[in-house]
């Protein structure tokens, strides 16, 4: 059985993107939110193993929803998945307890690496 | 050791002379004896700073112990010497009439300054050194730099009228 | 080769200097001049190097000169970037030269500085991307892997005395050093984001002494993939390299430890301070400064140990002196004594002159503020003016020496807490530009050093607050403390008033750190500060070697010595130019009316003779000013100045004492302190006399 996963992005065609590299790669995808609120409730409904974020959304950006998961369970895996030039950004939501960032647009090969170092 | 045992046993002094009194110093406090040599005047300076001199390149404090004991002035002659002492790592001058000669005390031989005279002066004499007929007021150097102190010798030196 | 080597070395520093002279010029105005004069002075040095063999100075010389010839050509802009990949050569041409046999230590460092400066080439192609560059445009071709020699960094080359000191309490802690080696995948994005997880790793396990490329290289991502780091702890090395390969994107992680040795006793320090450690390899905590970029001077250079035992039997000569002169006397024999008195002033003359090789300029040490100071105005993007004045001012070679360190820290200090954003200085009135001043000058018996800044100053109130919380005072204290008194709590060690943690400044290495070096130098060190406009840092050492052009002027019995410094001009007064207003005499100067005193009578000597004309010496200090009248003016020599003894030291309006030639003591008078006196008080003096 593959690790769970959460895909938290604003917009569809990069959750789809995210899902069949994934997917493809042996990972379970479990749920995906569109902001950091629904980032935060699937957390902590499904309990994945590891969680993309987004950094800018609506509603909740993905810093916020770091801080809540982690707070939630320390423990939380969560990588970031940033836009090009948002170094001020990706350096709080590690500060915030992301695990580790990957930077959009990504090669595939790239995030299944990432996630294998995050995920262990 | 053996320097300290000395040291309790006999004191080492230079004897020196201002107006009809004699005065001694711990020979391990003076550095050397000059001659009279020229001296720059300090302005502004306490008024028993009679200036300065070159020592070897070190400029040297000198003070007229004369003037520090407001004893009245006298003309320098052959005679007059600047015994240089050192007093906490500095070195100073005193200006005295004649210096006498070196000798041995037995530590017996120091008596402490009379009451009246420590209720005087607090530290400026360490003790009363007799030989003979001779009597020697052992200075403390400390005080006598210190211009706050006052130091009229005729109120220390006892049987001085 | 080998005898050209000096030859070579000179001259290097020479076109070095002028290098970065002519970029800090360029980037300020891009004039043809000085853009031609360093292309001249590239090609020299890589004419020179080729001559000698020094293939990778060699290297790194051909790829400036070729990126210049396109500036020349107008091909491409000079931006800061730029200017500061060529200030980065610069510095490695230096530590080549510094290192000319172990030059190969350096060879990783110069091949990835010619990848950038060829990418910079590139750019005038017409490729874009600048200053980023294109992972596949840096590492195009074969991947070279490295061998282990090549990755060793020469670190003790590289570390300032700061960062020596900082190993050097680490190692007698019983912590280690060891260079941490990182290679990120090709093509990584956002590099800096993951240096900066290394450093956070790193710093987890230790402290991090020194960064190859520098700690701002790494944030601006100037470097391609690799870079080097110097940490000092006792990091659990293992853990700490599963950390490390455990960040995404991170290829390579190499953790050695690394021998940095010991300094060698008898370290070689020039005269002119320029860092040779040619013979001794590796100087830990040496206490010499070498900074690159110094200014050569046309000197020989002569080891320490030498001119202190020069010192030493010029002493014992004239000491030695004496008693032969009082043997002359006792001869009767006036041959004798005529050959013996010159004698003695030439043996005072020659312990002057001794004297006066221990005395350097502060320029050696100042000269290299602009430089820093720019590095870091860039760094925290705040604009900033240096202004140096009385670079030429001489003090003991131990204090010039010595002095580098607490003044890095300052200006550090300044920059990074004191100065503002252009915004917040608008804002407030001020000019845009912020401003930094470093001087020196002579005052009394003490060089005075200032570092000062308009800046928004220090807040005693926060001060206050944050030494209570550290229980440094008591709330009674707090309450007693008067602003000024505040401010000097700063010196002492716990107290940090910022939380930034920047390269130097705030790492652990404080204020109280600056005032300790400074009093080991027998100096003091004082803040002043007005929160919102600025603060100063006044640093004080004493004079006792340091030498000064004096007049020599005659006044009754006496000669002083008056410091040329604090003399405008020279005139004479006839008497009925003399007028009394409030009982207080005057003379007319042009415009203005001056304060008028016999130099006599304020030293309470008498008053001088009636006369037809008065000399008279037109003094200054800060914007007081005033006339003196002596009774002749002897003319300029320069004095060592000797401090008076500690029993008598306390005289207003003397600096001290200084020994002529004829073996008299002659006091060097101090303006300030006289005008700054009450000169009422003087003057009645001298009439109750």
């Amino acid at each position: 059985m593959g690790k769970k996963v959460l895909i938290t992005d604003d917009t569809a065609f990069m959750r789809m993107t995210l899902r069949n590299v994934l997917e493809k790669n042996g990972y379970e995808v479990v749920a995906e939110a569109e902001d950091g609120f629904q980032a935060v409730e699937k957390y902590q409904e499904l309990k994945p193993d590891l969680v993309t974020m987004d950094i800018t959304m609506p509603n909740m950006d993905g810093i916020t929803a770091i801080k809540k998961i982690m707070a939630e369970d320390p423990q939380a895996k969560i990588v970031v998945v940033s836009a090009m030039g948002q170094k001020a950004l990706v350096i709080e939501a590690l500060n915030s307890g992301a695990k580790d960032f990957i930077v959009k647009p990504f090669q595939p090969d790239r995030i299944v690496e990432a996630l294998q170092k995050v995920g262990g | 050791m053996k320097q300290d045992q000395e040291a309790a046993a006999e004191v080492q002094l230079v004897t020196f002379r201002l107006e009809q009194e004699e005065f001694a110093l711990d020979i391990n406090q003076v550095r050397e004896v000059l001659r009279m040599a020229p001296v720059t005047l300090l302005p502004q300076s306490a008024h028993f700073i009679e200036g300065v001199i070159n020592l070897r390149g070190e400029i040297i404090p000198v003070i007229d112990l004369r003037k520090r004991f407001e004893l009245p002035p006298k003309e320098r002659d052959e005679q007059t010497r600047i015994i240089i002492v050192e007093i906490e790592e500095q070195k100073v001058g005193l200006i005295v009439d004649l210096v006498t000669e070196v000798l041995r005390l037995p530590s017996e031989a120091i008596k402490p300054p009379p009451e009246r005279v420590v209720n005087v002066q607090n530290d400026l004499i360490r003790g009363i050194g007799k030989i003979e007929k001779r009597l020697l007021i052992i200075l403390n150097l400390t005080k006598i730099l210190d211009a706050e102190e006052k130091i009229a010798l005729r109120e220390v030196i006892p049987g001085v009228e | 080769m080998e005898e050209y080597e000096d030859l070579f070395l000179a001259e290097t520093q020479e076109y070095l200097q002028n290098i970065t002279q002519c970029l800090l010029a360029l980037e300020k105005d891009l004039d043809d001049e000085h853009l031609e004069a360093m292309f001249r002075a590239a090609h020299s040095l890589k004419g020179m190097a080729g001559t000698m063999g020094y293939e990778l100075i060699t290297d790194l010389t051909h790829e400036m000169e070729t990126l210049l010839d396109k500036l020349r050509r107008g091909e491409i802009a000079l931006e800061t970037e730029c200017v500061n990949l060529f200030l980065e050569a610069v510095d490695l041409i230096q530590l080549l030269v510094d290192n000319l046999h172990r030059q190969d230590d350096f060879r990783p460092q110069v091949s990835a500085l010619s990848k950038k400066l060829l990418a910079w080439q590139r750019v005038a192609g017409g490729e874009k991307t600048p200053g980023t560059f294109s992972p596949q445009q840096e590492m195009e071709g074969a991947e070279k892997e490295p061998n282990g020699r090549e990755r060793d960094i020469a670190w003790q080359k590289m570390l300032s005395a700061f960062e020596k000191e900082t190993l050097k309490e680490a190692l007698l802690k019983g912590e280690e050093t060891y260079q941490v080696y990182i290679r990120l995948r090709q093509g990584s994005l956002l590099k800096s984001v993951r240096a900066y997880m290394v450093l956070k790793a790193l710093e987890k396990e230790g402290e991090i002494v020194k960064a190859w490329p520098s700690l701002q290289a790494l944030e601006e991502e100037s470097f391609d993939r690799e870079f080097f780091l110097l940490l000092v702890g006792m990091p659990r090395v293992g853990a700490l390299k599963e950390t490390l390969e455990g960040i995404v994107e991170i290829e390579k992680v190499e953790i050695s430890p690394v021998k940095l040795d010991e300094d060698s006793p008898a370290s070689v320090e020039s005269v002119d301070g320029a860092g040779l450690e040619k013979e001794s390899p590796g100087t830990l905590p040496g206490k010499g400064l070498s900074p690159p970029g110094h200014v050569v001077e046309k000197t020989v250079r002569v080891e320490t140990a030498k001119l202190d035992s020069l010192v030493n039997l010029v002493g014992e000569l004239v000491i030695n002196r004496t008693r032969v002169l009082e043997l002359g006397k006792m001869a009767r024999d006036t041959a004798l004594e005529n050959a013996l008195e010159q004698m003695e002033m030439i043996t005072t003359e020659l312990q002057n002159a001794v004297m006066t090789l221990r005395m350097v300029p502060v320029r050696q040490v100042f000269d290299r503020f602009p430089r820093m100071v720019r590095d870091l105005s860039l760094e925290k993007n705040k604009k900033v003016e240096l202004i140096i004045s009385g670079k030429e001012t001489e003090l003991d070679r131990t204090i010039v020496n010595q002095m580098g360190d607490p003044l890095v820290h300052l200006l550090r200090n300044a920059i990074d807490h004191g100065l503002e954003e252009e915004e917040e200085r608008i804002k407030k009135g001020k000019e845009p530009l912020n401003t930094i001043y470093l001087r020196a000058q002579h005052e009394g018996s003490h060089v005075v050093i200032t570092v000062e800044d308009d800046g928004r100053g220090i807040d005693p109130e926060a001060i206050k607050q944050k030494a209570l919380v550290k229980k440094m005072i008591s709330v009674r204290e707090a309450e007693e403390m008067g602003p000024a008194e505040v401010l000097q709590l700063i010196f002492q060690s716990g107290l940090s008033t910022s939380r930034e943690v920047t390269d130097i400044s705030g790492r652990g290495v404080g204020m109280s750190v600056v005032k300790t070096e400074i009093e080991a130098l027998n100096g003091t060190v004082e803040v002043e500060s007005r929160p919102g406009w600025g603060s100063r840092f006044i640093l004080r050492f004493p004079l006792t070697l340091a030498i000064i052009r004096t007049l020599m002027v005659q006044c009754g019995q006496e000669v002083y010595a008056i410091p040329v410094e604090a003399i405008q001009e020279n005139l004479f007064v006839e008497p009925k130019e003399i007028r009394t207003i409030r009982q207080e005499r005057v003379i007319s100067l042009r415009e203005e009316v001056l304060p008028f005193y016999f130099l006599q009578e304020l030293f309470g000597s008498g008053s001088s003779p009636v006369q037809e004309y008065y000399p008279v010496v037109v003094v200054r200090a800060g914007n007081k000013k005033a006339g003196l009248a002596v009774d002749a003016l002897l003319g300029q020599q320069e004095v060592v100045i000797k401090s008076l003894s500690r029993f008598v030291n306390e005289l207003r309006g003397i600096a001290g004492a200084t020994v002529l030639g004829d073996g008299r003591v002659t006091l060097i008078l101090d303006i300030a302190g006289l005008l700054e006196d009450r000169r009422l008080n003087l003057g009645k003096k001298s009439v109750d006399h």
